[in-house]
């Protein structure tokens, strides 16, 4: 672990320890856990499925996970939230850092590589070498040129970075599965959003 | 070598035909997972695959194709190539074992039941949806958990090793059984093909565990190694109806991965009935499975899982062979 993210963790109040032993102990102690390649070919399922519901329009496709995924992540970061009582993050470095080392290890049980920031960093990648949604898929010729298998990991992240007041965007530039040399999400960072009182109902 | 040679494309023909009878049942032969593919079956006569360029549709001789219209046999074949690993790792027995947590999967589940809800009319119809991703598992589950268990650690050599990845794929998936392969070690010469520093799982398996034949085998096979896969345990019982000579039950007391559902107006339990139904067609048991929530005093969850055989099937098994 290099010395950045030491110090971040470090002055990440809650825990003493560094976020990826933090996120390490929760994975091991805390979490129920499944098998997960049913969890694999259960979204294979679902991908394939919707494949056939769009009659192969990959672009539709891409929109309607990304949109599955969002719903998945406006509730998932309250159960994140819930598990690791974090508090809020100083800068989006420690958000990365946060995210590859505890979000997707809670859940996912990978940690994906931080890197690729851009020069005024607002924005990072996330370099996934393993993708658990994406074990034992190849995808068709067709689907292989507009076809983002793992989408569903962007509306995640959009929607649970929402829920904590940032507004981002995240795509995947690259995947294994179309031929890639990595499959690496991006995340950029659009604006830090105000805390508001939603409306009340009367 | 040349006995080989054809012992393979038969049997993955055999599973072609297979494949594609279980598609048409649920009229869906769109197969992300698992697909097919072209180079398998490559009969040393017939016209080369790269004639097919710019074809859609079926080839006898190849399988179904999925070329575009613009591309050529040979991108296929470089796509192909590139991807070929994926099956290597993956289709090994130690490959299994890896967890993700129940939350990820259980938001994951919740979306494919909102997905099924907002295409459907009717409660049937969510119920019929869920049945159909859960059959495609199902489907590709009994050959990954068959093939799995007949990898023996250590010696063997190239079974299919021509084939080579592709073939280990279609040919299977599986995942630790039980009974672990009865090592009967499969005779058969020496010829070694190719290279000998192809560490491909192929080289691990010396003969293809049988397949259940009789049906108390092949629903002992979904109690024990198909539930443990999937759940990590047994199923808590399998019962024979004693009312109908074709329905057999299988219990699960707390049913995993439905736990967070509370509403019992859709059965999503289908989807596992999904799961029960595609292996146990795929293993030419033909039947339908139905879940039923029957809470019993401390599992107030409690999922019977009823599976009524095709007649077929019982006629086949009354026969002795």
């Amino acid at each position: 672990m290099s010395a950045n993210s030491a110090s971040i963790s470090a002055s990440s109040a809650g825990p003493k320890k560094s976020l990826k032993t933090f996120g390490d102990d929760i994975w091991k102690n805390k979490t129920a856990k499944i098998n997960a390649e049913l969890f694999t070919l259960t979204y294979g399922s679902i991908v394939s499925q919707l494949c056939t519901d769009f009659e192969r329009d990959f672009k539709k496709v891409n929109s309607q996970l990304y949109a599955m995924g969002y719903n998945i992540g406006v509730r998932l970061i309250e159960d994140f939230l819930a598990r690791t009582a974090l508090p809020r993050c100083d800068s989006l470095a420690q958000t990365s850092e946060v995210i590859s080392k505890c979000a997707f290890k809670i859940f996912l049980n990978v940690t994906p590589q931080v890197g690729n920031w851009s020069n005024n960093k607002d924005a990072f990648s996330l370099f996934l070498d393993e993708n658990p949604l994406s074990d034992f898929v190849e995808l068709p010729m067709d689907a292989a040129k507009e076809l983002w298998y793992s989408n569903i990991l962007c509306g995640v992240l959009r929607g649970a970075l929402e829920m904590v007041q940032m507004d981002c965007d995240v795509w995947f530039v690259n995947d294994v599965l179309r031929g890639g040399q990595s499959t690496e999400m991006r995340v950029k960072l659009n604006r830090i959003m105000k805390d508001e009182i939603p409306a009340g109902e009367d | 070598m040349l006995t080989e040679a054809w012992n393979f494309p038969k049997s993955f023909t055999f599973l072609l035909l297979k494949l594609q009878r279980a598609s048409a049942k649920h009229n869906n032969t769109n197969l992300v997972l698992y697909r097919m593919s072209h180079k398998i079956i490559n009969p040393s006569t017939s016209v080369a695959p790269a004639n097919a360029a710019g074809s859609t549709g079926y080839d006898y001789t190849i399988g179904p194709q999925q070329t575009l219209p613009n591309t050529s046999a040979q991108s296929v074949a470089s796509t192909l190539a590139g991807t070929r690993s994926v099956y290597h790792e993956s289709l090994h027995p130690g490959a299994h074992g890896s967890h993700v947590s129940v939350a990820a999967y259980a938001f994951l589940f919740q979306e494919m039941v909102s997905q099924a809800r907002n295409a459907s009319k009717t409660v049937s119809e969510i119920e019929l949806r869920l049945h159909r991703h859960g059959y495609h598992i199902g489907l590709r589950l009994l050959e990954l958990l068959k093939f799995r268990s007949s990898v023996t650690p250590g010696s063997g050599r190239s079974f299919f090793h021509k084939a080579g990845g592709p073939a280990a794929a279609t040919a299977g998936d599986a995942a630790s059984g039980a009974g672990n392969a009865s090592g009967a070690v499969g005779a058969s010469g020496a010829s070694s093909l190719g290279n000998a520093q192809d560490e491909s799982l192929a080289s691990n398996i010396t003969t293809m565990k049988r397949r259940d034949l009789r049906l108390l085998e092949v629903l002992q096979f979904v109690h024990g190694p198909v539930w443990r896969y999937l759940f990590d345990r047994a199923s808590d019982d399998l019962v024979k109806s004693s009312e109908r000579e074709n329905e057999y039950m299988i219990i699960d007391n707390t049913p995993s991965i439905t736990r967070f559902i509370s509403s019992t107006n859709v059965q999503c339990d289908f989807f596992v009935c999904g799961i029960i139904e595609g292996v146990l067609d795929l293993a030419s048991f033909p039947c339908t499975v139905t879940a039923h929530s029957v809470p019993e005093d401390k599992f107030n969850r409690r999922v019977v899982f009823v599976i009524r055989f095709d007649q077929e099937v019982l006629e086949r098994e009354a026969l002795r062979f």
